[in-house]
């Protein structure tokens, strides 16, 4: 009995030989397949605005390398890509960094957003994420349940079986100890935490 | 087999929140992203919770921005400060609603006003139906804080009668394309001696860039101006 993991590299090899050999479909089988868990990915870690552009990056340097063979078939196609996109994460987020203010004129033209307010974003984001980890956990419950998972007030208090008003007074705490943690660590605010890494 | 999906996907959920809340290892984080790389539904799973943290990120927006922030201005005006100058910013504004209450603006559900001037916003002439040329949508800027509140001081030159008659009163009304936005309810007391209404808005709250109506209406049922506009005027929030 063959796995999984062996039955996906077989389709993966597959795909690539077709896209090798030109076959009609290939390519676009290849960004059906990758394109939404890349795209993902992106926004993670650096924001839905710039997670377009850099999984079309993506996508397009692994058909190149699929093309010209680059990619042996010794691991899945789907990681090969992730590792791509990290790299390409890695060096946007250097490029941006070093790029000086004001010089963003090209990418407004191309994006029609401002490079280094959605740099300032991605990192904002990353901020409330480190933030939220260092949350006590009775407050960080709450806030992932109701913002994560949706869950309205009554159905956390159904849940944890508290009362309604313990609920929203620890959402309440939880917010403004998020915006305390946030407001000390505001200070190292221009640099991409994780985005290079990988 | 339905109990086993279910754990599965719950498993799944669970994974997509460490990921986007940044509690994987590393080699954790690399595994998952290696995994959702070729995974559409594990995509859909991490696009939906990393929709939780732009819901918290607009939580906390909001929050910010919404009540009015003696602390804040403080800390605008003089970075990180120590407990003393909250104190002292707290005794000057004990004092200010303590002995200045005459002068304070229109009941603001909205925002406490903390600037000492406002944008002063002429009106078309709506004196009691005569209806006068419509001026252009005067732009109000941003203030010291980008979003914190905007103060119109509203010239309605509404006639002191009506101004000093206890049983009119009237309505303050921020509208979009008829749409009232903000309604809030003035009296005499509200008044500057010239009939000056200021008006504390929270641009968080409306809409940038668009043109908004601001109305002053007469409450005075009987009268047969009752609900008609005294005051209007185009005003355009940057």
């Amino acid at each position: 009995v063959r796995s999984s993991d062996s039955l996906v590299l077989d389709g993966d090899r597959e795909l690539a030989r077709r896209v090798l050999s030109a076959e009609p479909g290939a390519e676009d089988e290849l960004i059906r397949r990758f394109q939404p868990g890349l795209f993902a990915i992106a926004c993670v870690r650096v924001g839905r605005d710039l997670a377009g552009d850099l999984v079309q990056d993506t996508l397009a340097a692994g058909l190149v390398d699929l093309r010209r063979g680059r990619w042996r078939g010794e691991g899945p196609l789907a990681a090969y890509l992730a590792t791509v996109l990290r790299r390409k994460i890695g060096r946007d987020a250097a490029a941006r960094r070093s790029r000086p203010l004001g010089s963003g004129e090209e990418e407004l033209a191309s994006t029609g957003a401002d490079a280094h307010a959605l740099v300032e974003r991605a990192e904002r984001r990353e901020r409330v994420r480190a933030a939220v980890a260092q949350l006590p956990a009775r407050h960080a419950l709450v806030l992932v349940l109701h913002y994560f998972e949706n869950t309205s007030v009554e159905e956390i208090a159904g849940k944890l079986a508290i009362p309604r008003g313990t609920v929203l007074s620890r959402l309440h705490h939880a917010r403004a100890k998020l915006a305390g943690i946030l407001n000390r660590t505001g200070a190292g605010r221009h640099s991409l935490r994780g985005a290079g890494e990988g | 087999l339905s109990t086993e999906l279910h754990a599965v996907a719950e498993e799944t959920r669970r994974r997509a929140r460490d990921y986007v809340l940044g509690r994987l290892s590393e080699a954790e984080r690399l595994s998952f992203e290696d995994h959702v790389a070729g995974c559409a539904e594990c995509a859909v799973v991490v696009l939906e919770v990393e929709g939780g943290m732009e819901r918290l990120e607009s939580a906390m927006a909001r929050a910010a921005s919404a009540g009015w922030t003696w602390s804040r201005v403080v800390e605008v005006v003089f970075g990180p400060v120590p407990a003393a100058v909250y104190l002292a910013s707290a005794a000057l504004l004990a004092f200010v609603l303590l002995f200045n209450r005459a002068s304070l603006p229109i009941p603001a559900q909205l925002v406490a006003v903390l600037e000492p001037a406002g944008v002063r916003v002429e009106g078309d002439a709506l004196l009691r139906g005569s209806v006068g040329e419509a001026l252009p949508a005067l732009e109000i800027p941003a203030g010291p804080m980008a979003s914190g509140p905007r103060v119109l001081e509203l010239e309605t030159r509404v006639d002191r009668a009506d101004i000093e008659d206890p049983s009119a009163a009237f309505v303050v009304e921020v509208a979009d394309a008829g749409q009232v936005l903000v309604s809030l309810s003035a009296r005499r007391e509200h008044f500057g001696p010239r009939g000056t209404l200021r008006l504390a808005l929270d641009p968080t709250a409306l809409p940038r860039g668009r043109e908004l109506t601001v109305l002053v209406r007469l409450d005075k049922p009987g009268d047969p101006f009752h609900g008609k506009a005294l005051f209007s005027r185009l005003v355009l929030l940057r």
